[in-house]
């Protein structure tokens, strides 16, 4: 009664606070609906499809957004043929499908996955990466608007293969990005498996798949590139792969690579130099759960979550499996922080897919998004705890690596079948946005009003001797209190490509603001004090 | 039922003769030896007088003999739905159905041992044994909640069996009723103060619920494992769930003591190797941490290539 009470006198006339992030899909115009062609026959790859990407393709200095359809399957349902859309930023937070003038139509990909985008040659101008099923497609971005495919001649169709995630980074440090396809099962539509739950055809498990390796092409330098998975050391490490990140993690100058698998053991691809990885994750313990068995990796991101200095990361797994954490100490094995983080109490219920670290509120450490969705609409038969369709997760990062989930507005009291994961400044406010896709429904755009009066410090980096969208770079700001370190990232979270810059969260922190580039070419360069809220072009010194 | 009294049987029931003549057959390819053959008269002549339960207990009999044991209890089964009063039918499907069971359950056969205890449930409604074993099936195809009915339905036929009420703990947490699990366990507790599965498997439930933030949990899932131990120091799981607690409290001599006990008890899954070389790298001993390893990498190629 005086619960009752207390809530009919105060509880009602609490204000609804404002969402922390507000959802402008219908207000920016974008209308693109995501179809994974659902089949009776339950082809696995329907529940994996859904990227999305924010890059700015005409480069008027406004992100646009790309988004990544599925495709007919052979029983599928059928209807208007899934497509791909691209959304030109036509400013004042409004978006305009551009897909048929950037001649991203007729469709190239037969079951679209991912997107990749990056300046793979150089010229200024994005260009865009999809994976898909059996190949994918390489748009070279022609600087007037459109695009062209040029798969063939670059030699990177991934012919066979069901590819997920892509990353570009500069594997050899020659300053031209290279390509990394996360390669998932052999699959054909010719050999659907059945599989049965009470009676009723779900999605088989992953392990009716056989994994597949993932493929590292490497860039030429004349429009076309080699495949050099064997060098790499890479076919040797077949496995069910679907997301991936390039990062030095160990702090020696090349860039490495984690890759997220689905019930196979994830990946640690250390670069050592020489076109050849080493798999560490065993040493680094990243590659099982703390009792040996294999997550169902998903998407994965890396970042500094305890402020040290030093990446760490992050992979969506299953539910009960726990979204997983682990902090780098500077040395293998990582920690496993996925219960000390309280991410496994946070996590325990959901299939994670889209991962992002990042700044949300601005208040200078790593918060973390994550799109869910499950993959059996009976989910609830087997466990009363886990719903079919699920909502994002957002979780405020204490700043030593605790997080503690936060109302983000209607969206998060929403359940999505989330897949792809994007983030990005759309409006150049210094408040990172994002943009998710949930299969067969439309898409979410998300804006920031979580970082509204906060300080901030944006950077966008131009190599000359590196690659020029400077993946790779390792960004250290120090403010008037701490260091705050941040990395230009290849792939990173579930078949998505994000805003190349970094905005750096200040906080309270007061100036002067410095920072301090190590460039993917090994250089350093220092800069003077920079004012904050506002975006900084830094060019790469040349020698 | 031996051929004798099979064909006795026989002469007293009108038939129509050509069902008599097959199951003459029957009987003379089974004295012969021909299995086969015996089986094949057997279901003519079970078209030919489906009512009559005979030619489905032979037939069942046969297949027994041949090892087909699936295809006997289905057999037995469709003759015991033709002669229900029939006890020494009851009891032997009875038992040879829980056997079957535990075959499927021993391969990995679920799927086929769920449809085994789904029928066999329907056929003994008041027997315990086959309500836990429809709960087995269930929780081993992922149908906990389901599960969980139908070991509260066994514990219900019978208060005593402390197994019942284990299962019924199990099947409630997967099904993700944790508060209902921890219920059924702390009764289990005082029902079954002796009963040392029950300690185990609620101290399994409290790691669980001490990694998602239950902090009442963490405290007592030690306590709940050491007091299994106390009671049976045999219980390999227990002194693995205590090797991983202790690794993850920094540990690492605590856990490697687990673990080897968890070893001397039969515990040989790729689980101990992988958390036996995480203790032996964090005691500095390399060269043995990459033997685990090794041993983890073989159990687990060979449980991946075991049947699901």
């Amino acid at each position: 009664m005086r619960v009752a009470l207390w809530l009919a006198l105060f509880g009602a006339a609490q204000p609804a606070l404002p969402p922390l992030f507000r959802d402008t899909t219908a207000a920016a115009g974008v209308v693109w609906r995501h179809d994974n062609g659902q089949s009776p026959d339950r082809f696995l790859l329907e529940s994996t499809t859904g990227g999305v990407a924010f890059l700015d393709f005409d480069r008027d200095g406004k992100l646009d957004l790309l988004f990544v359809n599925g495709g007919r399957t052979p029983r599928g349902r059928t209807g208007a043929s899934p497509r791909e859309a691209l959304y030109r930023n036509a400013g004042q937070g409004r978006f305009t499908n551009v897909t048929t003038a950037a001649g991203l139509l007729p469709r190239k990909l037969n079951y679209g996955m991912g997107a990749a985008a990056a300046d793979y040659d150089n010229d200024g101008f994005a260009d865009l990466y999809l994976s898909g099923y059996p190949h994918g497609v390489l748009y070279h971005n022609n600087g007037n608007g459109t695009f062209s495919d040029v798969t063939a001649r670059a030699g990177v169709s991934n012919a066979g293969e069901w590819g997920a995630s892509a990353a570009w980074f500069d594997f050899d440090q020659d300053g031209r990005l290279d390509l990394f396809v996360a390669n998932y099962a052999r699959f054909s539509f010719d050999d659907p498996r059945r599989c049965e739950f009470a009676g009723q055809p779900v999605y088989c498990a992953q392990t009716a798949y056989e994994g597949r390796p993932s493929r590292l092409y490497r860039n030429l330098g004349n429009g076309a590139f080699a495949d050099v998975s064997a060098t790499a050391g890479l076919t040797g490490l077949p496995g069910r792969a679907l997301g991936v990140t390039a990062i030095d993690f160990d702090d020696d100058g090349p860039v490495d690579l984690f890759v997220a698998r689905d019930a196979s053991p994830n990946l640690l691809l250390h670069n050592r130099g020489g076109g050849v990885f080493d798999n560490v994750a065993l040493a680094a313990e990243v590659a099982y759960n703390p009792e040996g068995v294999a997550r169902a990796g998903m998407g994965v991101d890396a970042g500094d979550v305890n402020g040290d200095g030093r990446p760490d990361f992050t992979v969506s797994n299953f539910d009960h499996e726990y979204h997983a954490l682990y902090l780098n100490p500077g040395r293998l094995p990582f920690t496993e922080a996925t219960v000390a983080s309280r991410l496994a109490e946070h996590s325990r219920r959901y299939v994670g897919w889209g991962t992002r670290l990042v700044d949300y509120d601005n208040d200078g450490d790593l918060d973390l998004l994550t799109i869910n969705g499950h993959l059996h609409e009976m989910i609830g038969q087997s466990n009363r705890t886990v719903a079919y369709r699920e909502p994002p997760l957002l979780l405020n990062n204490d700043g030593r690596g605790r997080f503690s989930r936060v109302a983000g507005g209607p969206v998060f009291e929403s359940a999505y079948l989330g897949r792809g994961l994007a983030m990005g400044d759309y409006d150049d406010d210094g408040a990172i946005d994002a943009a998710f896709v949930s299969l067969n429904d439309p898409p979410v755009l998300l804006h920031n009003e979580a970082a509204a009066g906060r300080r901030w410090l944006g950077v966008q980096l131009e190599g000359t001797i590196s690659n020029r969208d400077a993946i790779g770079a390792k960004l250290t700001l120090t403010t008037g209190r701490r260091a705050l370190t941040r990395w230009i990232t290849g792939g990173g979270s579930f078949l998505a490509s994000h805003d190349r810059r970094i905005v750096f969260g200040l906080g309270s922190d007061e100036g002067p603001y410095t920072l301090t580039i190590r460039w993917p070419s090994g250089r350093t360069q220092a800069l003077p004090p920079l004012p904050p809220n506002r975006y900084h072009r830094i060019v790469e010194e040349k020698p | 039922m031996t051929a004798g009294i099979f064909l006795l049987a026989l002469a007293l029931v009108a038939e129509p003769p050509a069902a008599i003549e097959s199951a003459k057959r029957a009987y003379a390819a089974a004295q012969a030896g021909r299995w086969e053959e015996a089986a094949t008269a057997l279901r003519e002549a079970a078209r030919l007088a489906p009512a009559n339960p005979l030619y489905r207990t032979g037939l069942g009999g046969i297949l027994e003999k041949q090892g087909r044991r699936e295809e006997a209890v289905a057999e037995f089964t469709a003759a015991l739905r033709l002669d229900p009063a029939n006890r020494q039918l009851r009891d032997r499907v009875g038992a040879l159905a829980l056997d079957t069971g535990a075959e499927l359950a021993r391969a990995g056969r679920f799927r086929a041992g769920l449809k085994l205890a789904r029928e066999h449930a329907a056929l003994f409604p008041d027997s315990p044994a086959a309500f836990q074993m429809l709960g087995l099936f269930l929780l081993r195809t992922h149908e906990n909640p389901a599960s969980a009915e139908a070991y509260q339905r066994a514990l219900q036929l019978d208060p005593d069996s402390a197994d019942a009420s284990v299962g019924l703990g199990i099947a409630q947490s997967e099904a993700g009723l944790t508060a209902e699990a921890a219920r059924t366990f702390t009764a289990g507790l005082q029902r079954f103060p002796r009963d040392a599965m029950h300690r185990q498997a609620y101290g399994v439930l409290l790691v669980k619920l001490a990694e998602t933030g239950d902090g009442e949990a963490a405290r007592q899932a030690r306590p709940m494992l050491l007091s299994a131990l106390a009671l049976n120091e045999s219980l390999a799981e227990s002194h693995y769930q205590l090797g991983l607690l202790e690794l993850a409290a920094g540990d690492a001599p605590g856990a490697l003591a687990s673990l080897e006990r968890a070893a001397r008890h039969g515990l040989d899954d790729s689980r101990r190797h992988y958390a036996t070389a995480r203790a032996l790298r964090r005691l500095g001993r390399q060269a043995e941490a990459e033997a685990a390893l090794a041993s983890f990498r073989r159990r687990k190629a060979a449980e991946e290539a075991a049947p699901r």
